[in-house]
């Protein structure tokens, strides 16, 4: 029923380390790939893809994860899977409208429009926005006894629905225009793809920190619930 | 288990009742036919006053509507009150959640089908310079996979969406967003044979409908069962 | 440095002090309650020493 509570003690401690780790992480990210990674023949803009592709990648990590733990959650039906489902998803969106932004101004600065119809990737992530912001809608609109099981179905059905919008939208385009974030198309400099790896891990570590901190958010407000009706019902 | 019939059976005893739902309410058939075509009039007031040639944008023309109808009567075949203990009364016997699933989205593609027969003609019609009646059976093939795709995976959302508090609301904004490939393709598929004639572009679009519907059958079969887990 | 890039960072910083704003906020939730319970508990420990 209760957690020992050496386990939650060390669960504060285990946030606040990859709290931490991801800060220095994101930092050094950032000074390197801002000031000294080489600097790219399309100019200064390139370097948004520091930021860019690390957070459309790991967004995509948070939606798988947020798929197994719905598959977990329908297997076991223990609430904290669901916790993970709607906790990932969340950073996840969050993700994706990073994504979505830098990528538009991205597109400002090298394209001159704010969007473009044609870029493949940036249209699949808006529709990837539009699944994952749905997942909110249901939840929210479903009451608790169906809640969990709603979400995890809905988690599982979206990340399906993800590699198939990528493949879509990419046929749609009979274009042969170069997508801009192509970088397997490009001559890879050594210095650029060592930033882009450095800028990943930290992305990736900034991922799981977040998780930690709102599971461990949520645990908290639960425990004080439980604390306060303990306390209430004592008289 | 004797004694429930087989699971083929109870499968077409399901859909009949489906379908015999739907034919004695006539109006809600002719209630969407009516919206397709009032939604391909809109659409054409917003591209067509500058052009007069709108074969191009058939694809989008007929699908843009069907996609609409689609989540609108995918989340119809659940409203009717009644059908909530109806519902409750299936959930009860011994039929496998597999068969209901299978037994809607049939029912889903039958009625999609129907909307289709009037509104493929009509576009013929309305939007394409010089038609060929000899594509109308391409376009029908297209259709028709791209209709158990919607099928199945409208099925498994509206069984969601059907114990949500803001129903019409939800089924849309959920829907919608995982429908795009189907609507891209199908378009693609259209576009392929009445603007274009080129057979291989047409032959890759229906081979993408028919991985989409194969793809959401999994899943639904996978999860089904979790939604009417009560 | 280039316009965007800088739009880039401003962007970054913003939702960075969104998040940060956020957490602060939860966190003055959370003390406010533990506050709360703390004279809770307080109250109790002095009904049972004098029943």
């Amino acid at each position: 029923m209760t957690e020992p509570a050496v386990g939650r003690r060390s669960g504060g401690r285990d946030a606040a380390v990859w709290a931490a780790a991801a800060a220095v992480l994101m930092f050094v990210a950032i000074i390197g790939g801002f000031f000294i990674a080489p600097e790219d023949r399309e100019g200064e803009i390139q370097r948004l893809l520091y930021l860019h592709v690390p957070l459309a990648v790991m967004s995509l990590g948070a939606f798988l994860v947020a798929c197994v733990a719905g598959i977990l959650y329908l297997r076991r039906r223990e609430d904290r899977y669901d916790e993970v489902v709607t906790v990932s998803i969340a950073i996840g969106l969050l993700f994706v409208v990073l994504t979505i932004i830098s990528g538009s101004i991205w597109a400002r600065g090298f394209w001159g429009t704010w969007w473009r119809w044609e870029d493949p990737r940036l249209v699949t992530y808006l529709i990837i926005a539009l699944i994952y912001g749905a997942f909110f809608v249901l939840r929210s609109s479903t009451d608790e006894s169906r809640r969990g099981r709603f979400s995890a179905v809905y988690s599982i059905v979206a990340f399906a629905a993800v590699p198939v919008s990528f493949y879509a939208v990419r046929a749609a385009r009979d274009t042969v225009h170069p997508v801009a974030l192509d970088s397997d198309g490009l001559q890879i400099d050594s210095g650029i793809f060592f930033w882009l790896l450095v800028s990943q891990v930290a992305v990736i570590v900034l991922f799981v920190a977040l998780l930690k901190l709102e599971l461990l958010q949520r645990r908290t407000d639960r425990d004080l619930r439980r604390l306060r009706v303990l306390l209430e019902d004592g008289a | 288990m004797s004694g429930a019939p087989s699971a083929a059976r109870q499968y077409r005893a399901l859909v009949l009742k489906d379908l015999r739902l739907e034919l004695r309410t006539r109006e809600t058939l002719i209630a969407m036919v009516l919206f397709v075509v009032i939604a391909m009039v809109i659409l054409q007031f917003g591209f067509g006053t500058r052009e007069t040639d709108l074969t191009r944008f058939a694809g989008g023309l007929l699908w843009v509507p069907l996609a609409f109808a689609a989540v609108l009567g995918v989340g119809r075949s659940y409203v009717a009150e009644r059908e909530q203990r109806v519902l409750d009364g299936l959930l009860v016997a011994p039929v496998s959640r597999f068969v209901l699933l299978l037994s809607r989205a049939t029912a889903i593609v039958g009625y999609l089908l129907a909307v289709e027969i009037v509104a493929v003609p009509l576009l013929g019609v309305f939007f394409v310079k010089g038609p060929y009646w000899g594509d109308v059976g391409w376009i029908f093939l297209a259709c028709l996979l791209a209709d158990i795709g919607i099928g199945v995976l409208g099925t498994l959302v509206a069984s969601m969406a059907v114990f949500t508090r803001a129903r019409e609301l939800v089924m849309p904004v959920v829907f919608l967003p995982l429908l795009v490939p189907v609507v891209i393709a199908a378009a693609g598929a259209t576009h392929a044979v009445v603007g274009q004639n080129d057979m291989a572009q047409y032959r890759g679009y229906c081979l993408f409908l028919a991985g989409f519907a194969v793809l959401f059958g999994l899943v639904a079969y996978a999860t089904f069962d979790a939604v009417f887990d009560d | 440095m280039n316009d965007y890039v800088a739009a880039a960072f401003a962007v970054v910083w913003f939702v960075l002090l969104v998040y940060v704003a956020f957490v602060g906020l939860r966190t003055a939730r959370i003390s406010r309650e533990v506050e709360l319970l703390t004279r809770l508990a307080e109250r109790r420990a002095e009904e049972d020493r004098a029943p």
